[in-house]
C-alpha cells in the first residue's frame, strides 16, 4: 500500500494546482494523485473556451464570484511562474436588441459589485476601438478578461507539482473508499498507521486492483465529485452533465477577431451562450452549446451531433457574419459538471471545503465555469484548510523553471501546419514521462500543438510515431491514440 | 548571408522535379530544390500501386518506379537538392519586387536563399474530418486515406482490419483495394454524390473487381468507441443532399479512411509578389502525374522567359503572373481542369 499525508482524486487544473499549492509552500508534505486518464488535461480542464473570466457573470457574493475574480487579478505573475502564454484581451458582451441594453447594465452592476475592474458599457461607434467591427448596438467591455491555452496551463501546474515532489498515478480508477470513524485513526495493516483514508484503485493499464492510504482526501474529481463523495459515504450532491460543442476554424481566418465576443447571457440557460473566442495560438473557435444529459446517459459523452454542429456555425455567423462550416478543422465537446438541473437553470455555487460528516476529506463538487480562472484561488483555500494539520514545514520548493530552455536538438520540422520541429515533440514525450503519464498522441498533441492545425495530422501522424520509434525506442504498438484500447494499428501488414 | 539562385524549386515531388529537371535542361543550373522529406518523391513514393505514365510514356509504372525516372534527371543534372528542408515563408525582396526572399528550416538550424524565381510544387494535403464535420465520438482508428496509405506501404503497419471508407476519391478506392489484398475487409464505401470522386478505372479495378459495396448518396452521421472506432451509422441522402429520416443504419467497423478531397497547399506566400510560379497539386489538384510532370515542364520555360526578361532589363510581361499554370493549361486541354464525371 502507497500511503499519503493528502491523496487528491483527479489531475485536472484543480488537483494540479492544488498539488502545486501544497508541495511548493510545504516541502514536507508528501501528496498523490489519482488519475483515471493516461494524462492530464484530458477531462474538463482541456475541454473549454480558454477564457481567463473577469468574474461579472457570477452571483454577487458567491464562491464563483469572489474566487474567479481572485484568479483573474493575479494571472499575470502566475503565467509568469508556470511560464505559460496568456493574453489579457479584454472581451464584449454583445446587446443586439433594445431589450438587452437593462441586462448589460445589470452585468456591470454585478460585475462591480464582484470587485470586477474595467468594465465599461460601450455604443456602436466605440466598436472599432475594441478591435471589434460585427453586429450589436451596445456591449459591454470587460477589459480584464484573457485568454490562455487549458492545455498549457494544466500541464504546467502538474509539471511543477510533480517536480516539487508530487506522485502522480494515472490510468487509476477509484472503485472504493474507506473512511475510518472521526478522531480515529485507521490501521489497515496493523502497524502504526494513522491514515483515515484507504482508497482502492483499479490500474486501468494491466487491471490490478491498488491501495492508497491518507490522511487527507481531496475530491477535486470534476464530472464524478458526487460519486466520490457517495464512495466515501456522503449523498449530499448530484452532478447534471451538461455538453458544451465547440468548432475550432481554420487559422487562415486568424486576425480577423482579437477578442472574445460573447451575445447577452440568457440566464436560464446553463452555460454563457454561443460566443467566438480567438485561441492564445490564433484559431478561432465557436461554442459551446449547452444540453443537459438525459438520466444514465454515459457522462463522459464527448462526441458531437449534427444538430448542434449546424447551429453553432449558424449562432456563430450571426455574431461574425462569414463564418462558415468548411472552415472547421475540428469540433470537441466539453461537460459542465453542474450541480442545478435543466428544468432548475441556472447556476449553483461551488462547493469548496472539509465535508462535516467525513472530517478529512475536502469536497470540491460543482466546480464547472468559472473554475478554470478559480484554479488557483480554489487551491490557496484548500492549503489554508489544510496547512496547519499536514507534517511540519521544512522549507519551501523553489518552482522549477525549465519551460523556456534553450533549444538545441533537431529543427527538422514535423508539423508543417503549426512549424512544429522533432526536438519539440521529443521535448513533449519526454514531459509526459516526466510526470508519470502514459504517452499517446493526444498527449503529445496537447503539449506540442502537432496534429492541431488544418491538415488534423495528415502528415505528421506517422512521422511522430516514427520519430519516438527512432530516437526513444517507443514500440508503435505501445502508443495509443488517447490511452489503454485506442490503438493506432491492428497489426503489421506482414511479419 | 544569404545564398544566392537563379531560382529555387520548393518541393521534390513530380512536380518539383520535373520542374527542376527541366531548368537544367534549359541550361538554367544555378536552382536548388528544396524537399522536406528525407527523399525526393513526394507522395509517388507511397503509390506502390501502378498506372502512372501511360498518358505520356505508354508505359505502367508503379509509383516509386515512376519517381525514379525523374530522380535519375536530377542525379544527371546535377542538381543541388537539400532534404529535410521546410520552407518557413516566402517574402518579397526588400528592394527589388521581381526577388524573392525564401527562409528555410533545415535540422541545423535556418538558411535563407535570394532568388529570382520561386517555383511553389508543393502538392496538396487531405480533407480531414473537421472540415466535413463528422459528428459522434473522437476515438482512434480515423485516417485519410494518405495517412493509411503510408502507415501500409512506408510503414508495414496495418491500419485496422474492418474498414469503412468516406468519400469515393482515388486514394481512398485504392486503399480499399490494398486493405483488402492485404487480408482486411472493407464494409463499404459510402459517397455522398451520386457518382462517384474517383477515376472510372479505379471503380472498376479497386471496387467492382474486389466486390465492394459502394453506397451512393450517402454519408457517415456518426461515429462509435470512445478509445478505438467500433462501428459508424450511415445515413442515406435525398437529391438535396439532405439526410433522410429513418433511413440510418449502424455498421461495425474498426476503422474509418476519410478520401473526402484535396486542397492545394497553396498558402505559403505571404506577400503576392512577383516572380512566383506555381506547378502539379499545388495549382489544382490533377488526376494523372502525367499531366504534373508536363506542368512542370511548362513553368521551367515560363521561369525561363522570365529571367531572360530580367536579364535584359524589360518588363517580364506575361510571365508576371503568379498562375501561369492555369493560363497555359486551359489553353492547351480545356478538358483538364474537371474531370466529367460518369454514370456506372
Amino acid at each position: 500500500m502507497k500511503r499519503f499525508d493528502i491523496l487528491i482524486i483527479g489531475a485536472g487544473a484543480v488537483g494540479n494546482a492544488i498539488a502545486r499549492e501544497i508541495t511548493k509552500n510545504n516541502a514536507a508534505a508528501n501528496v498523490g494523485i489519482l488519475e483515471k486518464e493516461p494524462d492530464t488535461a484530458f477531462g474538463i480542464s482541456g475541454r473549454n473556451s480558454g477564457v481567463l473570466h473577469a468574474g461579472f457573470n457570477n452571483r454577487a457574493g458567491s464562491l464563483m464570484a469572489k474566487l474567479c475574480v481572485q484568479g483573474s487579478e493575479g494571472f499575470e505573475k502566475e503565467a509568469g511562474e508556470l511560464g505559460i502564454s496568456f493574453k489579457r484581451t479584454g472581451k464584449l458582451v454583445i446587446a443586439r436588441h433594445e431589450e438587452d441594453l437593462p441586462k448589460l447594465d445589470k452585468l456591470k452592476e454585478q460585475g462591480e459589485t464582484n470587485g470586477t475592474r474595467g468594465l465599461k458599457i460601450i455604443d456602436r461607434t466605440d466598436f472599432q476601438k475594441h478591435n471589434y467591427d460585427g453586429i450589436g448596438i451596445a456591449a459591454l467591455w470587460s477589459g480584464m478578461t484573457g485568454i490562455f491555452d487549458p492545455f498549457e496551463y494544466t500541464i504546467a501546474l502538474a509539471e511543477t507539482s510533480a517536480a516539487n515532489g508530487t506522485s502522480y498515478y494515472f490510468g487509476r480508477q477509484v472503485t472504493a473508499i474507506e473512511t475510518a470513524e472521526a478522531d480515529q485513526g485507521m490501521r489497515p495493516d496493523g502497524k502504526n498507521g494513522e491514515e483515515r483514508f484507504i482508497v482502492t484503485a483499479r490500474n486501468r493499464k494491466n487491471g490490478e486492483t491498488e491501495q492508497f492510504a491518507s490522511q487527507f482526501l481531496i475530491n477535486s474529481a470534476g464530472l464524478y465529485s458526487d460519486e466520490i463523495c457517495r464512495m466515501a459515504g456522503i449523498h449530499d450532491y448530484r452532478i447534471y452533465p451538461c455538453r458544451g460543442e465547440y468548432h475550432i476554424l481554420d487559422k487562415k481566418l486568424s486576425g480577423s477577431l482579437e477578442l472574445p465576443v460573447y451575445p447577452v447571457p440568457n440566464e436560464k440557460e446553463g452555460g454563457l451562450g454561443v460566443h467566438l473566442t480567438p485561441t492564445i495560438h490564433g484559431n478561432i473557435m465557436i461554442g459551446p452549446s449547452a444540453e443537459y444529459f438525459s438520466e444514465g446517459q454515459e457522462r463522459e459523452d464527448y462526441g458531437t451531433s449534427r444538430e448542434v454542429m449546424d447551429v453553432l456555425i449558424r449562432e456563430g455567423a450571426e455574431l461574425f457574419p462569414g463564418i462558415q462550416s468548411k472552415d472547421c478543422i475540428r469540433s470537441f465537446a466539453g461537460v459542465r459538471p453542474k450541480l442545478t438541473s435543466k428544468t432548475q437553470g441556472g447556476y449553483s455555487d461551488f462547493v469548496i471545503g472539509e465535508s462535516e460528516k467525513v472530517p478529512g476529506l475536502i469536497e470540491l463538487v460543482g466546480i464547472e465555469s468559472p473554475g478554470l480562472t478559480s484554479s488557483i484561488p480554489i487551491a490557496k483555500m484548500v492549503y489554508s484548510i489544510l496547512k496547519d494539520r499536514i507534517p511540519h514545514n521544512t522549507g519551501t520548493h523553489k518552482e522549477v523553471q525549465d519551460r523556456l530552455k534553450q533549444r538545441k536538438g533537431s529543427q527538422k520540422m514535423i508539423c508543417l501546419c503549426e512549424s512544429i520541429t522533432e526536438e519539440t515533440v521529443l521535448e513533449a514525450y519526454d514531459k509526459i514521462l516526466k510526470i508519470g503519464a502514459i504517452p499517446t498522441i493526444k498527449g503529445i498533441k496537447n503539449r506540442a500543438r502537432v496534429t492541431m492545425g488544418s491538415c488534423q495530422g495528415s502528415f505528421c501522424t506517422t512521422q511522430i510515431i516514427e520519430l519516438l520509434a527512432k530516437k526513444r525506442d517507443l514500440d508503435p504498438f505501445e502508443l495509443t491514440w488517447n490511452g489503454f484500447e485506442s490503438h493506432l494499428f491492428t497489426g503489421r501488414v506482414r511479419e | 548571408m544569404r545564398i544566392k539562385k537563379e531560382a529555387v524549386v520548393i518541393g521534390g515531388g513530380p512536380a518539383g522535379m520535373s520542374a527542376a529537371a527541366s531548368l537544367a535542361e534549359r541550361g538554367i543550373t544555378d536552382i536548388v530544390l528544396l524537399e522536406k522529406e528525407n527523399r525526393l518523391g513526394g507522395v509517388l513514393s507511397q503509390c506502390i500501386h501502378d498506372g502512372f505514365g501511360l498518358v505520356y510514356y505508354g508505359k505502367n509504372y508503379t509509383g516509386p518506379e515512376y519517381s525514379a525516372l525523374y530522380q535519375e534527371k536530377i542525379i544527371e543534372n546535377n542538381i543541388e537538392c537539400i532534404t529535410e528542408a521546410t520552407v518557413l515563408s516566402v517574402k518579397a525582396h526588400e528592394t527589388t519586387r521581381y526577388y524573392s526572399v525564401i527562409t528555410v528550416q533545415v535540422p541545423a538550424g535556418t538558411i535563407e536563399f535570394e532568388t529570382k524565381a520561386v517555383i511553389l510544387a508543393t502538392g496538396c494535403r487531405e480533407r480531414g474530418r473537421g472540415s466535413i464535420g463528422i459528428p459522434g465520438q473522437r476515438p482512434s482508428g480515423i485516417y485519410t486515406a494518405g495517412t493509411a496509405q503510408a502507415m501500409i506501404n512506408l510503414m508495414n503497419y496495418m491500419p485496422g482490419k474492418n474498414v469503412v471508407i468516406v468519400g469515393s476519391g482515388d486514394i481512398g478506392l485504392i486503399m480499399a483495394r490494398r486493405i483488402t489484398l492485404e487480408g482486411g475487409r472493407i464494409i463499404c464505401v459510402v459517397e455522398k454524390e451520386a457518382l462517384p470522386g474517383g477515376l472510372r478505372r479505379n471503380i472498376l479495378q479497386c471496387l467492382e473487381d474486389y466486390g465492394i459495396p459502394l453506397l451512393t448518396r450517402a454519408t457517415v452521421t456518426n461515429i462509435y468507441g470512445k478509445e478505438r472506432v467500433t462501428g459508424v451509422e450511415i445515413s442515406r441522402l435525398d437529391e438535396e443532399g439532405n439526410i433522410i429520416q429513418g433511413s440510418s443504419s449502424s455498421y461495425d467497423c474498426d476503422t474509418i479512411i476519410l478520401s473526402v478531397g484535396l486542397i492545394p497547399e497553396d498558402g505559403m506566400i505571404e506577400t503576392p509578389h512577383e516572380g512566383i510560379f506555381l506547378c502539379g497539386n499545388a495549382l489544382y489538384v490533377h488526376d494523372l502525374v502525367d499531366d504534373v510532370s508536363l506542368e512542370g515542364q511548362i513553368v521551367a520555360g515560363q521561369v525561363e522567359n522570365y529571367l531572360h526578361a530580367l536579364a535584359s532589363g524589360e518588363e517580364p510581361g506575361e510571365t508576371r503572373y503568379a498562375y501561369p499554370g492555369i493560363h497555359t493549361m486551359r489553353r492547351k486541354r480545356g478538358d483538364i481542369l474537371r474531370r466529367k464525371k460518369r454514370p456506372l
